[in-house]
């Protein structure tokens, strides 16, 4: 349409022409392409020529200032054709004209809708290479600069083909050249004789070629077509433009009469697929100067136009054709020979074509993705790949067939052809095949493709993809390259995975899918570290009812769920007395129930048993076998457990019908995580009211301290008793008498209680039994502190067995008299040892280690961990000391006024110590020296605890402090009490502390007060907690009260309304009664 | 073919020799021990390592070259300490910043050669890719399906609720 597109492109042809002719001078933008000739002489007859070919390509993409982007294709061929004797070999290697093509305008989409527009090919998959039939093809992709004027001009006249197309042309030109003209003579040859023997060619256009060529007739202007194709081109093409560079070197039977053929229109072939006619064919500069050219053949030459799938465009297709014949082509060949039938064309010329094309539409629609299913998968990339359009288009080409060999010869020629094809290149408009034929056929080139040249392909067309489009690419492609770790790991790696998370994490993984869900819930060891991990300790004698309850099956629900018996149901049941450590619990805390309730259960617990038994005995006894193999103790608390604790669980309680059958599974220490977890949370979260009763104990004195577990609280009070409590019901359970002071120092351990009194003596008790079992009289004054220090592994082994610290149990005691004792602790059931006084020598008495002597004034605080004992003095000295020698390791001055506190801390080899001067100081226990003094409290610090890595410390300013023993920093500040801070704990979660008038609760994260658990006192003199209860000693209006708060009542089925207020049960009555229907249970 | 002293050849499932320095090949247990059992012998031939491609071989290879002076870890001592955190430290990070296949290879060849803190590594990335996630973004993480019926899910929601309570 542009008169003015012709002269261009004529000149710029011609110029092309002339640098594929000779060699080295080749583009215009002076891309390279050096070409090399070597020649071999074939004596006789060549030999696959195709063997030893090789192609590289070279693929160039560039933006210049006007966002004009240039990709430039280079092709290099090296072809070897062997002689069966060989004389001479003549490899020409040939160096062709860039081949422009026509680029989409990248640069001009706008990014936001096309965010890859601009993106850079990623070096690795511009590089490729394969070898196929021999050929050894090389694909790189290289940036260059923007072209000449001229070219672009070319370009510019060049319509634009989309990236696929220009891929495709490559390919298709690509395999055009192979085929060099190099042995053009011979090619013909084999060509012919190939045709001659050879009834099933593998390339159906060629056949429909030959078959049908003959018929039509050579369109009267080539050159005419071939312009009017450009100019339609011009009017839609934008400026950017690829260029092509091909290269070829060929063995050639003549040395120089390699040619250049660049072959545009082959393009559309290679794709199979019919592209508007205007807009999508990039016509390279080439391709024009080639029209031109073959134009002018046209004229002068009378075959002038070989096509490019002719015999002569490459020996390499036949030969490859023939080396590997796709079944596909062999079966479908029929077809098509009859199907020649190509697009329809809108050229008058072509009509005849489009007769048969209508006759075979379908075959029509079918064709060309044959055709490259069979040129890929033969030879890729090879001439003959694309040609079934050229072939319909090309009349003259038809007719090269026929007499291949004379073709051939004139090389020029068959650069021509190209023109011809890309001018004949049927529009959109025109076709007829439809999209469906194109789409398909797109579709099998693509996967004939080798995987690398598929990468770059497919880059390349999501350059040229909007949002929209790479979005749902992403979600396609996205998720299938996901794994699923847990599904297709071994089971073991799974689970290592699993170890990493928290209980949040797992819980939400098990909500994944049913594999995640079995894989986390049934996972008993991952649990079991989990609740270690994160400080639960299991209370004695929980995992065994949780076994036989079936808790394993259970998920309570909210904070108010709780595990229910499901051996009421069908097991073995604890009530049924057979002595299972749990039944005590739960049991006792049904005795508190109203009478009547307990009366009615009764009734007709007779028959209720009798079922049970009937119905549960058989697994009961399973159970029981299998719990009978593991003592209680060493059985499942060790880390061996968790599996056979699972196993018994799901003997005990073998299919409890609980929730959806699909998803019954038994997850035993998921179970018991959550139950130790929501009962963490009952503290803090607000949602759970303690059950809260409270009882007199001491009425008229100070309880100076206390301890308790899940079954017993013990105080000392200076009214020299120590009361046994039962921690259920607030019942007393045992006096123990005999002290002749008030008490000031317990512990217990296990059943084995020792006291310190102002009496000056030890006592060592039998708890159950409360009978005093051991007497140690020694020191001079009261004994103000004491602690029972117990062996621990040191983590060294002596001759394969651990080494352990202290060897056995020892009591260390502190005494005003400034002496510390250390004594042996009476294993229980041991002999009766009372001394009625002190002994005339220390080593009378059996239990008697030694005496650390050293402080000068009270030893008021002590600590002490394996070999290492620390004392806090009224001396106002810090001693370190070690326990198996009773040498004095460190004595630590610094504190100005009396110590009344101190802790170890073992982990950093550090002590620290409160003291009345205000001041907390860390101590180096290697070296002695003290490491931070921690100021900010206005008064005496009398406590410190140091757990979880927090170290907190409590003063008779009413303030806590929160510290990190590391460096010593103050964390937070706890102030709300109004009074001196009497007593205090902490895990690590919270702080519970007691002052004049209230018992208050701190989150140890923030500092900040949760709550008062207690108000309205007038003292509190102890309070200790542990996982569920807290147990505090107050006054109230000058009598003293153990208060109990058990935050874990509900997870033991107490309801709501039973919880939330104080409940008086401390009169001698109730706790007669209680003692009676003990008995009668 | 014998390998140039102090190195040994390692044959990967797909056939390439990949030559390493005997000191980086031994942060793979297997080959150490099986180094120790064979002695020299073995650094004649390429060892095999079936189950391990040229890739992931490499990448394996590449984490040893860059942690073969780390100190050899005692077994099972820190067994515990070490799962408490998913830390991981920062050339580890980026090393592991590669696609869920190669991941799940290098954890099956970690696991495969023995190499403890490269397979801690791999797992620990795994749970930091699980971690905070809520399950539908689990699913999409790992493009897993939903295979709970409705009823399921609800009753799965309500039996793992006690863990999103704050």
């Amino acid at each position: 349409m542009d008169p003015l597109a012709r002269p261009h492109k004529r000149r710029a042809a011609s110029a092309l022409t002339t640098n594929a002719i000779l060699p080295g001078s080749c583009t215009p933008a002076g891309s390279p392409s050096p070409s090399t000739s070597k020649s071999t002489m074939a004596g006789t007859e060549t030999r696959r020529p195709r063997t030893g070919q090789t192609v590289s390509l070279g693929w160039e993409e560039n933006e210049d200032s006007i966002s004009q982007s240039t990709s430039r294709l280079h092709i290099d061929l090296a072809e070897c054709v062997e002689t069966k004797t060989v004389t001479t070999t003549t490899t020409t290697k040939r160096s062709y004209p860039p081949i422009l093509l026509r680029h989409q305008p990248l640069g001009s989409l706008d990014a936001k809708e096309y965010p890859l527009a601009r993106k850079v090919t990623p070096p690795e998959i511009t590089h490729m290479s394969y070898e196929i039939d021999g050929q050894l093809v090389n694909f790189t992709e290289a940036g260059y600069p923007s072209r000449t004027e001229e070219v672009r001009q070319i370009h510019l006249t060049i319509p634009t083909a989309d990236a696929y197309l220009q891929f495709a042309n490559y390919f298709s030109q690509s395999l055009h050249i192979t085929p060099s003209h190099a042995a053009l003579d011979e090619a013909s040859r084999l060509d012919q004789g190939r045709y001659a023997t050879e009834p099933l060619y593998s390339d159906p256009g060629l056949e429909a070629r030959h078959r049908e060529r003959p018929k039509l007739k050579i369109p009267p202007s080539i050159r005419r077509r071939s312009t009017r194709g450009q100019i339609e081109t011009q009017e839609t093409s934008p400026t950017p433009t690829s260029e092509m560079i091909i290269k070829s070197g060929q063995k050639q039977d003549r040395k120089g009469k390699g040619k250049v053929r660049v072959v545009a229109s082959q393009r559309n072939l290679g794709l199979g697929m019919r592209f508007p006619e205007s807009t999508d064919f990039p016509v390279t500069p080439d391709t024009s100067e080639l029209e031109i050219r073959a134009s002018d053949r046209v004229g002068s030459v009378p075959r002038p136009c070989t096509d490019t799938y002719t015999p002569q465009s490459g020996p390499s297709q036949n030969s490859s054709f023939n080396d590997v014949p796709s079944p596909l082509l062999i079966e479908h060949h029929e077809p098509f020979a009859s199907a020649v039938a190509t697009p329809p064309i809108a050229e008058s010329d072509l009509e005849p074509f489009d007769r048969v094309n209508e006759a075979l539409t379908s075959a029509a629609i079918q064709r060309p993705s044959l055709n490259i299913v069979a040129a890929q998968t033969a030879s890729l990339p090879s001439p003959g790949l694309s040609p079934t359009y050229n072939g319909e288009f090309d009349d003259g080409e038809e007719d090269d067939i026929g007499d291949g060999s004379d073709t051939q010869s004139g090389g020029s020629q068959d650069t021509v052809e190209s023109d011809l094809q890309v001018a004949r290149y049927p529009g959109p408009r025109q076709r007829r095949g439809g999209d469906i034929g194109a789409f398909a056929s797109m579709l099998e080139t693509f996967e004939s493709m080798p995987n690398d040249m598929k990468t770059f392909m497919m880059f390349n067309f999501l350059k040229r993809c909007t949002r929209k489009t790479l979005h749902l690419i992403a979600d396609t492609v996205n998720p299938v390259l996901k794994c699923d770790f847990l599904d297709q790991l071994p089971t073991e790696l799974s689970l290592n995975i699993l170890s990493f998370l928290d209980y949040r994490d797992l819980c939400r993984a098990a909500q994944v899918s049913k594999q995640w869900r079995s894989v986390v819930d049934s996972n008993e060891t991952c649990w079991k570290e989990l609740l270690d991990r994160d400080g639960f300790v299991l209370p004695k004698g929980e995992l065994e009812r949780a076994i036989n309850q079936g808790w394993g099956w259970q998920d309570p629900y909210g904070p108010d769920g709780f595990e229910q018996d499901l051996s009421v149901q069908r097991g073995p049941s604890s009530s049924d007395g057979d002595g299972m450590p749990f039944a005590t619990v739960e049991d006792s805390v049904r005795r508190v129930r109203p009478t009547t309730k307990r009366k009615r259960l009764s009734g007709n617990a007779g028959s209720e048993r009798a079922k049970r038994r009937a119905t549960g005995h058989e697994f009961a006894d399973k159970a029981k076998g299998l719990l009978a193999k593991y003592p209680v103790e060493a059985e499942f608390h060790k880390s061996e457990g968790p599996l056979t604790a699972a196993n018994a669980a799901a003997l005990a309680v073998p299919d409890p019908q609980i929730g959806l059958q699909s998803l019954r599974k038994l997850h035993l220490f998921k179970s018991l995580y959550r139950r130790r977890y929501m009962l963490r949370r009952s503290w803090t979260s607000g949602k759970v009211q303690p059950h809260h009763f409270a009882f007199p104990a001491h009425p008229t004195h100070v309880i100076t301290c206390l301890q308790f577990d899940d079954d017993k609280i013990l105080t000392g009070s200076d009214d020299t008793l120590i009361h046994v409590y039962d921690t259920q019901t607030g019942m007393l359970r045992k006096k123990l008498e005999g002290h002749e002071g008030g008490v000031w120092a317990l512990q217990y351990e296990g059943n084995v209680l020792v006291s310190g009194s102002t009496d000056r003596s030890v006592r060592v008790w039998d708890i159950e039994k409360g009978l005093c079992t051991q007497v140690f009289h020694g020191h001079t004054s009261t004994v103000r502190c004491l602690q029972i220090l117990m062996p621990e592994h040191t983590g060294e082994y002596l001759h394969g067995k651990p080494v352990m610290k202290p060897v056995k149990p020892l009591i260390i005691t502190g005494s005003r008299d400034s002496q510390l004792r250390v004594w042996r602790l009476p294993e229980q059931g041991s002999k009766r040892y009372i001394q009625t006084g002190p002994p005339a020598n220390d080593a009378d008495c059996p239990y008697f280690v030694r005496v650390l002597a050293g402080h000068t004034h009270s030893v008021r605080a002590i600590a002490a961990h394996q070999d290492t004992l620390v004392s806090g003095s009224y001396d106002n000295t810090v001693r370190v000391w070690k326990i198996s020698t009773g040498e004095t390791l460190h004595r630590l001055q610094g504190h100005s006024m009396k110590v009344y506190s101190v802790v170890l801390d073992h982990k950093r080899n550090r002590c620290i110590s409160g003291s009345m001067d205000n001041f907390v100081k860390i101590w180096s226990l290697d070296s002695g020296a003290c490491l931070f003094t921690l100021e900010g409290h206005t008064s005496l610090v009398g406590l410190l605890d140091l757990r979880d890595d927090r170290l907190v410390s409590a003063a008779a300013d009413s303030t806590l402090r929160i510290w990190d023993p590391e460096n010593g920093q103050c964390k937070s500040t706890l102030t709300a009490h109004t009074g001196a801070i009497t007593c205090f704990q902490h895990d690590g979660q919270k702080v519970i502390s007691g002052s004049d008038r209230t018992l208050k609760m701190w989150n140890v994260k923030t500092g900040e007060c949760i709550k008062d658990l207690l108000t309205d006192l007038s003292g509190v003199w102890q309070v200790k907690f542990d996982e569920r209860r807290c147990v505090a000693a107050v006054q109230r209006d000058n009598l003293t009260f153990v208060e109990v708060l058990d935050f874990g009542a509900s997870r033991d089925g107490i309801p709501a309304d039973k919880r939330g207020f104080r409940t008086l049960i401390g009169n001698e009555d109730e706790n007669r009664i209680i003692d009676v229907e003990e008995e009668d249970v | 073919m014998s390998a140039p002293a102090g190195q040994i050849i390692l044959l990967s499932n797909d056939g390439v020799q990949v030559t390493v320095d005997r000191l980086v090949a031994e942060r793979s247990m297997l080959i150490k021990n099986m180094l120790e059992d064979l002695g020299d012998t073995a650094l004649e031939t390429p060892v095999p390592i079936p189950n391990v491609n040229e890739s992931v071989l490499k990448k394996v290879i590449e984490w040893c070259e860059h942690h073969k002076n780390d100190p050899p870890t005692t077994v099972d001592d820190d067994s515990d300490s070490r799962k408490k955190t998913t830390d991981i430290e920062e050339w580890d990070q980026k090393f592991m910043q590669v696609d869920q296949e190669m991941l799940f290879e290098i954890i099956l060849a970690s696991n495969y050669l023995d190499i403890k803190p490269l397979l801690d590594v791999g797992c620990k990335t795994v749970a930091n890719m699980i971690k905070g996630k809520s399950p539908e973004e689990i699913r999409k993480t790992f493009n897993i399906t939903n295979d709970f019926t409705p009823e399921e899910e609800e009753q799965i929601r309500r039996e793992n609720e006690w863990a999103e309570d704050r």
